[in-house]
């Protein structure tokens, strides 16, 4: 019996869904979303200067109990606003690269940025010689603040944003090897998941209007995610260092993690952005 | 027609007249009923461009299509068995469409479209959209100042409201510092820091002036209110100026300056909740020039008691050149022979107020002459003129 | 259920193909292929393995040559010419006493088939060190690779004294190859890296209908825009150098070997929209035909699209190749395969692209076209990791000759001028 191949691809499934026709989003109703999350990133980025300040002021003074403790509370900040801050791919070349992407390793000279620093207050626990890379971390976030306010946000690259953050957990915050010095990868992880909801928050009308199910289930799947790192948290409201993560519970990240990837990779289409 | 009574003793004649004559009536009402519904149909067939789209349950027939540029029509005929709604989408935007179309019934849609490629609804959401490809004719390139579509105007209208953000930020901090000053019995302070809190507001007041009773608790003058300066409903910002500036003390002024900042806040908050259709970017800052260039510059009448109108000024001038900056690129695309007439606006302006410019501020007011005024004046008319070319331009109120 | 049961099953199946309604293979059976004897003749004025195509399977190995001196040198690039030579001919294994190791892994049984055998011996800029007097020798634009700004090179995975390039219908037989050398020249040579890779086959073309490139991880064609193998006249101007170039005269029907192992972020590009991934190659997905075009075997109009609305400016293929008068100055044959190897700590896909090319000059191919591919949106999914630049040895011209000698014989410490 010869089937139809729609019918055949029905049977094995493959259709997970119908050729949807995704009712347009008016662009007006963009823009509050749009301009809220550009308000959101600066609000970020004056939350990341002042930090990096404080924690550079530390590094230089030679404090290295009070560095050690600022690194990861610092981080958060840029985490969570990612996508935005590699629009400038040398900018975040040399705040946020880790050892991999240089072939000379930590002897490196364009190794620079949180994680150089990172190696030299962890690795080898000491504030020596860090005065240049603690001015060069402050002035390139300072750089960044200023690119940022100067660029229109392009909405497609707003709401993708979402998905990326997505990404960057699944490629390297599972593996705990963001933070590989200090362990303190679970601040980054919740900074990238708080960096991904905000935006998944800012456009929850417009989603809910082509999908409620889609949100629903995203919803859901944050929720499993925060909860599974609240596991984590310390009394200081910081998190346990990566090594105490057991074996289920990082099992149980991935599941939500990719799932929420591949539900975010489709919020462009739904909002009807290229 | 009205019954006829049964006939009493009328003349026959006349009656018979009377019948002939409803008759004829008759007649030629058929034939003119007749006559306008050949019309409408011969209308109908004359109208080659009607492009006829049958809706199926699940698919439309042609669900490729393609018309020149300019006016189409559409004729949807719904051969399902719900109402459906059929949309021409160019993006995002619905360009064209019937909502509501019975089944079994047709209806006709006319649209005047650009050329490009758009999707067509058919029916149901789940089924497959079709495509419409609308070539471009003479006439079209002829017209080819492509004009920008409203997805072009998202980047711009976000950056603007960050920026009415921002400076709502800023003049809550700024009325704050005043307040404090205020509550703190400073005059002096107070009245130096009356000038930053002015200039913060009118770097939003082509904004805020859409928001017709919030603005006159803030920014009404004396002249609004009855009985002026001693009327108990006169407050704002002319308020805290009178006191600060003409009566130099502060007694009372305290609840003012307290509903002054809860004001402004809620400025900020009305400011973010109103959403800004692209006309209306231009439209607000080309009133609130024409204004400045009608009455404020001449009359020095804004902030009379202070005479800080031109730090007013040059407020207002900032929210232009940021939106200005902000269409830049679909300017530069659409309309690029606006852009140098408007930046040689900007400048002109700019260059005039500076003229008058003390230190890190500028000249008292009531310094300026009338020759000086008037010049402020026409730049600043001249720049609305400009700003006023935008419209129709980037065809933004017909977008 | 016996044999007869499983063959009606299968014949009654609407998947089911007609040839398998016959009678069914033991499990265990080996599959059979009517192409083990398909070979390629080693002796030439190239190596083989550049033009010729490709076979579904391919492996770049780097080594360490272990080598003291010039001699060890010589009896190394002897060794391996006979080697080479009889694993691309084929041929019977010799019997040794049982009692002794034997002489070949026994992968492809008694008797050696060729199986379409290429192996191909490249050089690196190391070897060229103090070493074995080769220095002056060095090929112009040989050099050690350098990172471009979106690599991520492990150490473990990069450079090396020589490279052997094996290709084969199938795995096995490259397999067996690099033991059989490996075992034979246990003194001279030390594995480094190894890549292994796959492309994957397609129906022969219909007569008329040209031949379409071979997919690559990201699921689309790679190679479309390849200069023509079969056509000498640019491969002579493309790949291979001349006599009478400003290279060391020895080198000439030589070419340079890039290699690189690209890893591709598949799980990040299979969540990527259709739209964006062409947009982000520059090419239809389904058939290969540049943007707008119905054929693979199209080429695209740049010029009659200077801002890019159909082609965008920082398209992959359009960075690549810009195709102005300039840029032929840049072509290079790819020859790339497939790479899957394992899982990395986060769960994801460790598989890519093992890239191979080969050009008459390094810097103006390769060096110049990655060059221009940096800072690409398709950088999102790629890390490089691996890799190396290598100088293929010019062919084997008789039995006179072994590979490398022509190398050796320009650099004798008794030779004058």
């Amino acid at each position: 019996m010869r089937k139809s191949p729609l019918a055949l691809l029905l049977t094995l499934g493959l259709l997970n869904t119908p050729f949807s026709a995704f009712a347009a989003t008016a662009p007006l109703e963009l823009v509050g979303p749009i301009s809220d999350y550009k308000i959101y990133v600066s609000e970020q980025l004056d939350e990341l200067a002042s930090h990096t300040q404080q924690f550079t002021d530390a590094v230089k003074k030679g404090d290295l109990a009070t560095a050690q403790k600022l690194y990861a509370p610092t981080r958060v900040y840029y985490e969570s606003i990612e996508p935005i801050a590699e629009l400038f791919s040398d900018l975040d070349a040399s705040i946020d690269s880790r050892v991999d992407d240089h072939e000379k390793g930590v002897k490196a000279e364009d190794f620079t940025g949180f994680h150089r620093i990172e190696y030299s207050l962890f690795s080898e626990k000491s504030t020596q010689g860090l005065g240049e890379l603690a001015d060069g971390l402050n002035k390139d976030v300072k750089d960044l603040q200023t690119r940022v306010a100067g660029l229109t946000f392009p909405p497609e690259k707003v709401v993708g944003g979402a998905a990326a953050l997505m990404e960057e957990v699944a490629a390297t915050k599972i593996s705990g090897e963001e933070d590989r010095y200090s362990h303190t990868d679970l601040y980054d992880f919740q900074g990238n998941i708080d960096g991904a909801k905000k935006i998944v928050d800012l456009f929850r009308p417009q989603i809910e209007k082509q999908d409620a199910a889609f949100i629903a289930k995203v919803d859901k799947n944050f929720a499993t995610v925060n909860k599974t790192l609240a596991k984590y948290r310390t009394k200081d409201g910081g998190f346990e260092t990566y090594d105490k993560v057991k074996e289920n519970d990082r099992k149980a990240l991935v599941g939500p993690v990719n799932t929420l990837a591949e539900d975010l990779s489709t919020l462009r289409g739904k909002l009807g952005l290229n | 027609m009205p019954n006829q009574s049964p006939p009493q003793a009328s003349p026959p004649r006349a009656l018979r007249w009377a019948v002939a004559g409803s008759v004829i009536v008759m007649i030629a009402a058929g034939g003119l009923f007749y006559y306008a519904s050949k019309m409408a149909a011969a209308k109908r067939q004359a109208n080659h461009d009607e492009v006829l789209v049958t809706i199926h349950p699940h698919s439309c027939e042609p669900n490729a299509l393609t018309v020149p540029a300019g006016r189409a029509s559409f004729r949807i005929v719904n051969r399902s068995d719900r109402a459906v709604e059929w949309e021409i989408l160019d993006g995002v935007l619905v360009v064209e469409e019937r909502e509501n179309i019975a089944p079994g019934l047709s209806q006709v849609i006319n649209a005047n479209l650009l050329p490009g490629d758009y999707a067509i609804t058919c029916g149901l959401l789940s089924n497959p959209r079709g495509t419409l490809h609308v070539t471009p004719t003479a006439a079209s390139d002829a017209a080819a100042k492509a004009k920008p579509s409203m997805v072009a105007f998202v980047g711009p209208l976000s950056e603007f409201r960050v920026y009415l953000s921002s400076q709502g930020t800023a003049l809550i901090k700024s009325v704050t510092a005043l307040e404090q000053a205020i509550q703190a019995g400073d005059l002096a302070q107070a009245q130096a820091l009356y000038v930053p809190a002015r200039v913060a507001y009118q770097r939003l007041a082509p904004a805020a002036q859409r928001l017709a009773e919030l603005d006159n608790r803030i920014n009404a003058r004396a002249d609004y209110f009855e009985k002026r300066e001693q009327d108990l409903g006169f407050s704002g910002f002319h308020r805290v100026e009178y006191a600060l500036f003409q009566q130099r003390n502060l007694d009372g002024l305290k609840p003012i300056a307290q509903q002054l900042l809860a004001d402004v806040t809620t400025l900020k908050q009305q400011l973010l909740a109103q959403s800004l259709p692209p006309e209306q970017l231009v439209s607000i800052l080309v009133r609130n020039l024409n204004n400045l260039g009608d009455v404020r510059a001449s009359s020095g009448e804004e902030e009379r008691y202070s005479h800080t109108d031109l730090d007013g000024f040059a407020g207002n001038l900032d929210a232009v050149r940021k939106a200005v900056d902000l269409l830049r690129p679909l300017l530069g695309k659409s309309a690029a022979d606006l852009l140098p007439t408007l930046d040689s606006a900007v400048a002109d302006l700019d260059a005039e107020l500076d003229r008058f410019k003390v230190n890190d501020g500028y000249a008292r007011y009531d310094s300026i002459s009338a020759d000086q005024r008037k010049q402020i004046a026409d730049k600043a008319k001249a720049l609305a003129h400009a700003l006023d070319a935008i419209d129709p331009a980037l065809g933004l109120s017909g977008l | 259920m016996g044999m007869g049961a499983a063959g009606v099953a299968l014949a009654g199946s609407a998947l089911s193909c007609p040839a398998m309604a016959a009678s069914p293979a033991q499990v265990t059976e080996a599959p059979s292929s009517d192409r083990t004897e398909d070979r390629h003749d080693f002796h030439g004025l190239h190596q083989s393995g550049i033009v010729t195509p490709r076979p579904t399977s391919g492996m770049l190995v780097s080594f360490d040559v272990l080598a003291s001196d010039r001699e060890d040198l010589e009896r190394l690039f002897r060794t391996l010419n006979e080697r080479i030579a009889f694993l691309m001919k084929g041929g019977p294994v010799p019997q040794v006493d049982p009692k002794l190791p034997p002489v070949d892994s026994g992968i492809l049984g008694p008797v050696v088939t060729p199986d379409n055998l290429t192996i191909t011996v490249s050089v690196g800029d190391s070897l060229f060190d103090e070493r074995f007097g080769l220095a002056a020798a060095k090929p112009r634009r040989l050099s050690r690779m350098v990172g471009f700004p979106n690599d991520a090179l492990e150490a473990d995975c990069c450079h090396g004294d020589l490279s052997l390039q094996f290709c084969a219908n199938t795995a096995d037989t490259n397999i067996h190859a690099l033991r059989d050398i490996v075992k034979n020249l246990p003194d001279l040579l030390l594995v480094r890296w190894k890549q292994e890779g796959s492309v994957p086959p397609q129906a022969p073309a219909k007569p008329g209908v040209p031949a379409q490139s071979a997919r690559n991880f990201l699921g689309f064609r790679d190679g479309s825009a390849n200069p023509d193998s079969n056509d000498s006249t640019t491969m002579d101007r493309v790949v291979w150098l001349q006599p009478g170039s400003d290279e060391p005269a020895w080198a000439a029907h030589g070419s340079y070997q890039a290699v690189r192992i690209i890893r591709n972020l598949v799980e990040r590009w299979d969540r990527t929209p259709l739209q964006e991934q062409e947009s982000i190659l520059g090419r239809v997905k389904s058939s290969g035909a540049p943007m707008g075009g119905a054929l693979e075997t199209e080429v695209p109009n740049y010029a009659s699209d200077p801002e890019g609305k159909l082609t965008k400016l920082d398209a992959h293929i359009r960075l690549a190749n810009p195709r102005t008068p300039a840029s032929q100055a840049n072509l290079i044959l790819r020859r790339p395969f497939n790479y899957s190897n394992g899982v990395n700590k986060n769960g994801q896909l460790d598989m890519g692209l093992l890239f191979i090319c080969y050009q008459a000059d390094l810097e103006k191919g390769f060096i110049t076209v990655q060059t221009r591919l940096n800072g690409e949106p398709l950088e999102e999914y790629l890390k490089p990791v691996g890799g190396g630049y290598f100088f293929t040895l010019p062919g084997v011209t008789g039995d006179q000759d072994f590979i490398g000698r022509s190398l050796l014989h320009a650099t004798q410490p008794t030779k004058t001028a």
